[in-house]
């Protein structure tokens, strides 16, 4: 250890240790030459003479320097150096083996950025490993990810002893404008929360403070908090931010408290919180309508919490006795069976996506792979070339160890100079998902390039270095330099084994482009499933257009009903447009969604039990004809004006399950209600089914009321509607004329999400299309790597056979004969990795099964298509070397050797 | 690329030489020159210290801290740098000795035998 110090305090002052030694030296000759004059010689012939004794100057200093400095890290140094002048020297090598490597590294490192980012890293919030989301399972009501009703809210705040807070939320949107301004309000994405829950997450407010248990109740004062976005952009940084106000949806709030930036909840795009204002006084527990976060006591697990929830849950009767009006919570206890759930937040965060981006990830991880096996191979050949170098280097008495580590030395600055351009390369990724990327990916605003995906690509870019090395290098330790010294020339080279080497290298591509190959396959499969299906609507030349009726402006049914009756009829002379129709939801949207229960008349089956939950949609009778809904049995509405509020339309499931009957025939002016006590409707028509929460899911029961105000409890009118409206060109060709039909009738109407039902059509399969992107891509590379190494062995091999096929054609082979010989070597390669790749495929495909959706892992028209493909392109990369090698003249062949 | 050495004669001249300097040391301080000068009188020429191994193995032996430095004046004013042996110096010597001379009779063990 002293030494150790001595060495770095030596190294340090290197300079001045040379200065010295030079003193010193100066010494001794100045004292030799004093002896040689003293024995006689003339003051020239002694320095001459004492030069001439003294010896090498440099020598000296060189053994000296050996002494103050490291030469286990000066070596290596030394060695990079000498890397950098090789790799230089080969620039085609060197410019192919970077790029190679720059792909896999640069793929591994935007998604370990991306699998970090999102999977990994802790959620923002203080203690966020104590925190859960709160749901309830209901099988049977086919319910497994049911929220919080009011009641079970309270009741887990009020009795739940194994938390130390629950707080609830619900996300959606709002009409923002600043008071007593006339321009037209923005759509913004809002958040209700409840008092409880910024304090929950352990986040403080930039300005001001969050919402207070008063402000958190029906009628209580009208208070906002904004994000520090809106504060900047839309107040300019106002610093009397809290004594501003702000118009949502036509009511006029004062601004509390600012977030700041960091504080994404429920999502990125949330602009403003407001109270959710639930009323704990209330009688009835309401609907399962609300998302909550608890955060658990220190110590405790989820499985105990899970258990303290449970066993709370049924005094929730205590508190609240009805569901609805109607409803006994005990009933809905005894029937539906709510079984609570806690999900730790991150995982509830990002479940959805968790399995997309693992897929991803591992799909990169064999980019990688398949790149280093290339570069291997490319480093295998150079070893190869280099063979009688390195035989001569170890003659003249450098180590084994040495002629490794500088082969090391030169995969270590590929291996450097790729990860700087793959993290480039991250960069560029990570931004392009960031800013164009696929809705519906969690935390995406927080991803970066940041120091842990820097130190990863470093610890991927050092094992790559290695790994990339070990098998050259372990075949230089096992070569017999002196038979490659006294063969010296190519006909040195190439055993058996080298060639089983590479080929297995060779076959491991083939087999990870198998296997990338069939996944994407498989989800290409998928993704024609899915648009193979009927979705019982028609998207083609519809667009959609969203706008919310603020209760300021609008305070009645009627005062609404009247806006949308005259806004259609404007909306329906306009030129292009053919129906314009009215809805409160819109297939594979999720906006507007209501389950509610259906109790039809007469059915004694439902008397002292639930009934399924129907979705629950208001439309006028236009909207059929707009979506092409086709009616089955009976009517559709009528002109709103004319419509009677208590008449409802069914689809044929609902048919089929209350009325045993997909004619609509006999359903046809039966009656119904949603609550035991409620009015009753009756049904005039009923029109098909359409696929409404996803492609892949059965389409939903849905149950359509007109909309039309009432002055009974019938009323089923929506303050949130989109106009559905077909046209015969361009969907998108009308859109400003709806826009300027809307401002005539309403200036200060937002009109928001804009879109032709084919872009929300092909959107409910932007996840898939987002892996199935990734997925080809990662198979077209893998795919190019694989034959770019097929190729390069072959070419290798048809090199080193020359000679051999040079004798062959001399001998009569016909050169047809030859190029076949070769082509079966490349596609047996091929072969093997094929046969490689579909045993990895059948053991890693039960991971996909969750994406798909129509086709079984196994599915025989994707691997058969991934195998021919891969064969395919085994033939052509193999097939250029095969020509070559018959075009071979024998002349020429013997005379090279 | 170091040269090849053969291993064996290096650690024995290395060695000897170590022992050799510390030996001329323990008789007092002395400079590079000194040093050079003294073996190659003692060992009536037999000894020829090679500039570039001697400087070498001062400096290493200082970085062993078996000698110190020190620059100051010889007898007609010239300024030399002088090394003086430690203590780890002398305990090193000795164990030096003792190795040559084990050294030395097993080597004559083997040729008498010869």
């Amino acid at each position: 250890m002293i030494r150790f110090l001595h060495r770095l305090r030596d190294r340090v002052r290197r300079g001045r240790l040379a200065d010295e030694l030079d003193r010193e030296l100066r010494f001794h000759q100045s004292m030799l030459e004093r002896e040689h004059r003293e024995r006689g010689l003339s003051p020239a012939d002694a320095a001459s003479a004492a030069r001439r004794e003294l010896g090498n100057r440099t020598a000296i200093h060189e053994g000296s320097r050996d002494m103050w400095s490291f030469a286990w890290i000066e070596d290596p140094l030394l060695d990079l150096r000498y890397g950098i002048r090789a790799l230089r020297r080969t620039p085609a090598f060197t410019v192919v083996a970077v790029l190679t490597l720059a792909l896999g590294i640069g793929a591994t490192a935007a998604s370990f950025a991306v699998v970090n980012g999102v999977l990994l890293k802790p959620l923002p919030y203080g203690n966020p490993d104590r925190l859960v989301g709160a749901w309830h399972d209901m099988p049977l009501l086919n319910a497994t990810h049911a929220q919080q009703t009011l009641g079970t809210y309270f009741t887990y705040q009020r009795l739940a002893h194994t938390i130390d807070g629950i707080a609830v939320y619900q996300e959606n949107a709002v009409n923002v404008s600043d008071p007593g301004s006339a321009t037209e309000p923005q759509r913004m994405t809002s958040a209700l929360i409840s008092a409880p829950l910024i304090p929950l997450l352990q986040v403080s407010p930039l300005r001001g403070r969050v919402f207070t248990a008063a402000e958190d109740l029906p009628n209580g004062p009208g208070v906002v908090m904004i994000g520090e976005a809106m504060w900047r952009g839309r107040f300019g940084s106002d610093p009397d931010i809290l004594r501003r106000t702000l118009d949502v949806n036509g009511r006029t709030r004062q601004i509390v408290g600012v977030m700041p930036a960091s504080f994404r909840f429920p999502t990125a795009a949330t602009a403003l919180w407001l109270p959710i204002a639930l009323d704990p006084a209330s009688q009835s527990a309401g609907g399962f309508n609300y998302d909550a976060v608890a955060r658990l006591k220190r110590g405790v697990a989820v499985a105990d919490a899970e258990r303290d929830f449970a066993s709370v849950l049924p005094r929730m009767t205590e508190f609240f006795p009805l569901v609805v009006p109607g409803v006994p919570t005990k009933l809905l206890l005894e029937q539906a069976k709510p079984k609570p759930r806690l999900v730790p937040l991150k995982e509830d965060v990002t479940g959805s996506i968790a399995g997309a981006l693992w897929v991803v990830a591992v799909a990169s991880a064999l980019i990688l792979l398949v790149a280093c096996a290339n570069v291997t191979n490319l480093i295998l050949v150079r070893v190869d070339g280099r063979q009688r170098e390195l035989a001569v280097r170890e003659a003249l008495g450098a180590g084994r160890a040495r002629v490794m580590v500088h082969f090391l030395a030169e995969s270590v600055v590929l291996a450097g100079l790729g990860a700087v351009i793959g993290l480039g390369m991250a960069w560029v990724a990570v931004r392009a998902l960031v800013v164009g990327g696929p809705a519906g990916i969690p935390r995406l605003a927080e991803l970066r390039i940041d120091p842990a995906t820097v130190l990863f690509t470093a610890a991927v870019a050092a094992v790559v270095a290695l790994g990339c090395t070990a098998i050259p290098v372990l075949r230089v330790g096992r070569a017999d330099l002196s038979k490659s010294l006294r063969e010296g020339g190519r006909s040195g080279t190439a055993g058996r084994v080298r060639h089983r080497v590479r080929g297995a290298l060779v076959a491991a591509q083939m087999a990870t482009a198998l296997v990338v190959l069939a996944g994407s396959g498989l989800l290409v499969r998928t993704f024609e499933r899915l648009n193979a299906i009927k979705p019982g609507f028609n998207p083609e030349h519809v667009a959609t257009f969203w706008m919310s009726l603020s209760a300021a402006r609008y305070p009645s049914d009627s005062s609404e009903v009247r806006f949308y009756s005259q806004l259609t009829d404007r909306v329906a002379k306009l030129p292009g447009v053919q129906v314009a129709g009215l809805s409160s939801r819109v297939p594979l949207d999720d906006k507007g969604g209501n389950w509610d229960p259906y109790y039809p008349e007469n059915d004694p089956s439902y008397a002292n039990k639930l009934p399924p939950l129907e979705i629950f949609t208001t439309t006028n009778g236009d909207y059929f004809r707009a979506m092409q809904i086709p009616l089955i049995a009976g009517r559709t509405f009528a002109r709103l004006d004319a419509q009677r509020a208590d008449e409802a339309l069914i689809s044929r499931r609902v048919a089929e399950t209350f009325y045993h009957d997909s004619t609509g025939a006999s359903a046809l002016g039966k009656r119904f209600r949603s609550l035991p006590t409620g009015p009753w409707y009756t049904v005039i028509g009923v029109v098909g089914d359409a696929r409404d929460s996803s492609l892949a899911a059965p389409p939903s029961p849905t149950v359509y009321f007109p909309e039309v105000p009432d002055t009974t409890d019938n009323g089923q009118t929506s303050r949130t509607m989109a106009l559905v409206i077909r046209t015969s060109g361009d969907p998108l060709s009308i859109t400003s004329s709806v826009r300027a039909a809307v401002r005539e009738l309403d200036p200060t109407l937002p009109v928001f999400d804009v879109a032709p039902m084919t872009t929300v059509f092909s959107a409910s399969m932007t996840q898939l299309r987002f892996i199935m992107l990734i997925l080809g891509a990662a198979a077209a590379v893998t795919l190019v790597l694989g034959a770019i190494g097929l190729y390069g062995v072959m070419a290798y091999v048809v090199t080193l056979r020359t000679r051999e096929l040079g004798v062959r054609v001399a001998l009569g082979a016909r050169p047809g004969a030859v190029a076949a010989m070769m082509t079966r070597q490349g596609l047996a390669l091929a072969g093997a990795g094929l046969a490689a790749g579909l045993v990895m495929f059948a053991l890693i495909a039960r991971f996909l099964r969750s994406m798909l959706f129509g086709v079984a892992p196994g599915d025989p028209v994707a691997l058969g298509a991934a195998s021919a493909i891969l064969i395919a392109i085994a033939a052509l990369a193999t097939w250029i070397p095969a020509r070559r090698a018959s075009r071979v003249d024998p002349a020429e062949a013997l005379r090279t050797e | 690329m170091p040269p090849a050495n053969d291993p064996l004669r290096t650690e024995l001249l290395r060695g000897t030489l170590d022992m050799l300097v510390l030996k001329t040391l323990s008789i007092g301080p002395m400079h590079g020159y000194g040093i050079a000068k003294h073996l190659e009188q003692v060992s009536r020429d037999a000894f020829r210290i090679e500039q570039g191994s001697l400087y070498p193995a001062l400096q290493r032996m200082l970085q062993q801290g078996w000698i110190k430095a020190e620059w100051s004046r010889t007898a007609n004013n010239q300024s030399a740098r002088f090394y003086t042996i430690t203590a780890a110096g002398r305990k090193q010597l000795g164990v030096e000795e003792t190795g040559f001379a084990q050294a030395i009779a097993a080597i004559r063990l083997v040729m008498r035998q010869a």
